[in-house]
């Protein structure tokens, strides 16, 4: 039922990405806590040295959101690596937009990033989920995804802007 | 007492690289699972694009490790995107020979990269650390450093290449 194209974004859907980093945070219970702006996501998607990559969802104009957009799911990936055994891919953000889901769009996009990886000559594909996050784990884990933090006790860690400062100024 | 200076790694880096990187494998009883190669860490590096970038610490030939080293510890960080905050540096690997701590060196390093963290206006740094690593959470704690598995739940899942190329086979 659900006519749709993955592509890579450009320039002129950092708009329709920032929405949909929203909805995302949103349903974490998060949206305050997005202060990215589009000028941002424009300079480090689109110049000299991306510092993400987009896959975008989109609907023909006669099936666009109750809302009117067209750009219906995305996600946003990039590159880490492993000194074990070098290049991964790692997923930031995947989101499709509640009433487009159910039609594949998600395991499509999957596929997508799938075919990238091998592309580019990654090991695996690496992201973080909430371990509330039921359903996703699910979706992951039909997949062949593996708790990583499960099974071999990583913990991530942050040291904020505020403390690094205080580093570069010892 | 260590007279050491802190730069960015170059080519000729990548032995010593290599073996820092084993070295730190070896201590999280890991080292066979260490597949890369000096080939993979100077094409991935050094090329058009890196995909990693490397801070080594060097002492002088006079100060060199009981096995003639003078590249005696190192750090490799990559930069990730945090969309609701942007730019963050992540810190990959972060080792110094265990004959060469004691003096500074690993404060040394973290105090460069959060230089480089901010110069690139960056949000913040991240990085794993294994649960059973004490002195290493202590380390980074005197630091800042927050866990934000225990503060938000977040679990690290992987894909592997096996299952990646089952879905790109999937119609």
């Amino acid at each position: 039922m659900a006519n749709f194209i993955l592509r890579k974004a450009e320039p002129k859907d950092v708009s329709d990405i920032l929405r949909l980093i929203k909805e995302l945070a949103k349903f974490e219970e998060m949206e305050e806590q997005v202060v990215l702006t589009e000028k941002e996501l424009l300079e480090d998607g689109f110049g000299d040295h991306p510092f993400y990559h987009c896959v975008v969802a989109e609907v023909p104009k006669d099936k666009q959101s109750v809302e009117g957009y067209t750009v219906v799911g995305f996600a946003m990936y990039y590159f880490t690596y492993d000194p074990w055994i070098g290049k991964l891919l790692y997923l930031e953000d995947f989101y499709v937009m509640k009433e487009f889901r159910g039609y594949g769009i998600g395991s499509e996009i999957l596929k997508r990033l799938s075919e990238t990886a091998v592309k580019a000559r990654c090991s695996g594909m690496h992201f973080i989920v909430a371990e509330w996050n039921t359903s996703s784990i699910e979706f992951y884990k039909r997949r062949g995804a593996a708790d990583l933090s499960h099974e071999e006790g990583w913990r991530l860690y942050e040291i904020d802007k505020r403390n690094l400062l205080k580093m570069t100024s010892k």
